[in-house]
């Protein structure tokens, strides 16, 4: 239960469990890890959304505006009297739709660059952890375990393996960030069925392998 | 715009730092926690759910929930479990490789590699033949 150099298991939920809201608190959204490789893999799509979403934020009535002028256009300029009775006795069943939400913080869209400096981050961040326990140099072996596990195999486990984490978080919309912490700390149903689908995946194919030894 | 992109680089720096002193980047204490050897890391995940959970509350309370919405969709447990078992053969959640890059551990770039190459996969799977609305990792 308590490994030399490293958190102790509270230390490490305390500190994973502020990202989890911490992220959102600074940017408006919940963190993913798994969204930012597809958004990086995926950058002129990503910058375009960004941009349209940026365009978006500077004047959120540009869109209602612009979808109002098309239906005006296509009635011939004018509301029909029913259409229009009708629409306001919805706005005054539900406040909601005549008032904008104010529940949500403003969402920031980071763009490719952001998701790309979120992945470098992780990079420096590992570097100053090595640092700080005095364990940084360039290694060219993974762990003791993983080479007794696949011997001559070991750079093969880690393409396929790597593979299989690339294709399974897109098709599952989420990793271990964005359906195991942020999704499952909101009881969504769909990260909990995903994180359950993982960890137990994850947990037999470990058993599988620590036969090997 | 940029200091949207400073503040997702403080976070993810943050991520990396925490991850690392975890040991979630270390295949050895990743294969203990999955085989139930050892069960620190288990516990550190739960925790960070439940304060997590205690967070977003907050949030909600000072009006700064963020919108979630993750509905159990086609590719829920399909998805999950290629991950899984990619997880326990790599020992790279997405994160991870990354933060092994930073601790000087060279072959994650192979991980890393992997990864890419799974995404741009999937995609082309995507489009191709399933069209299955997963939802995006991003929102």
């Amino acid at each position: 239960m308590f490994v030399e150099g490293l958190w102790p298991w509270w230390l490490g939920a305390l500190a994973l469990g502020a990202t989890c809201f911490g992220y959102p608190l600074l940017l408006g959204r919940t963190c993913t890890v798994s969204g930012f490789w597809g958004g990086v893999v995926n950058w002129r799509q990503e910058r375009e959304a960004a941009r349209a979403e940026a365009e978006l934020a500077a004047n959120p009535q540009a869109a209602e505006e612009a979808m109002l002028e098309a239906v005006m256009a296509e009635l011939g300029g004018e509301i029909p009297e029913e259409i229009q009775a009708e629409l306001e006795a919805m706005a005054a069943a539900d406040p909601e739709l005549s008032t904008p939400p104010s529940q949500s913080a403003p969402p920031r869209t980071a763009g490719p660059w952001g998701y790309l400096a979120f992945l470098v981050g992780l990079a420096v961040g590992g570097f100053i952890a090595a640092v700080a326990r005095g364990e940084a140099s360039l290694s060219l072996t993974m762990s003791p375990t993983f080479h007794a596990i696949f011997g001559p195999g070991a750079l093969l486990a880690l393409a396929f393996g790597g593979l299989l984490v690339g294709f399974g978080t897109q098709m599952a919309g989420g990793c271990s960030m964005g359906h195991g912490l942020s999704g499952t700390s909101n009881l969504q149903p769909g990260s909990l069925l995903s994180t359950a689908s993982f960890m137990g995946a994850a947990v037999v194919v470990s058993m599988v392998l620590g036969r090997l030894i | 715009m940029a200091g949207t992109i400073v503040r997702t680089m403080v976070v993810g720096t943050w991520l990396g730092f925490t991850l690392s002193q975890i040991g979630f980047s270390d295949y050895d204490q990743l294969h203990l926690m999955f085989t139930f050897q050892d069960m620190r890391m288990l516990f550190t995940f739960v925790g960070a759910v439940i304060i997590g959970s205690m967070g977003f509350h907050l949030l909600a309370k000072i009006g700064r929930r963020p919108k979630v919405h993750r509905p159990i969709h086609k590719g829920t447990i399909l998805g999950g479990v290629f991950f899984g078992a990619g997880w326990a053969l790599s020992g790279g959640c997405p994160a991870v490789p990354l933060v092994q890059l930073g601790e000087g551990t060279l072959p994650a770039l192979v991980t890393a590699a992997g990864i890419v190459i799974g995404v741009v996969l999937f995609q082309w799977v995507q489009r191709r033949h399933l069209n299955w609305d997963t939802g995006s990792c991003l929102h």
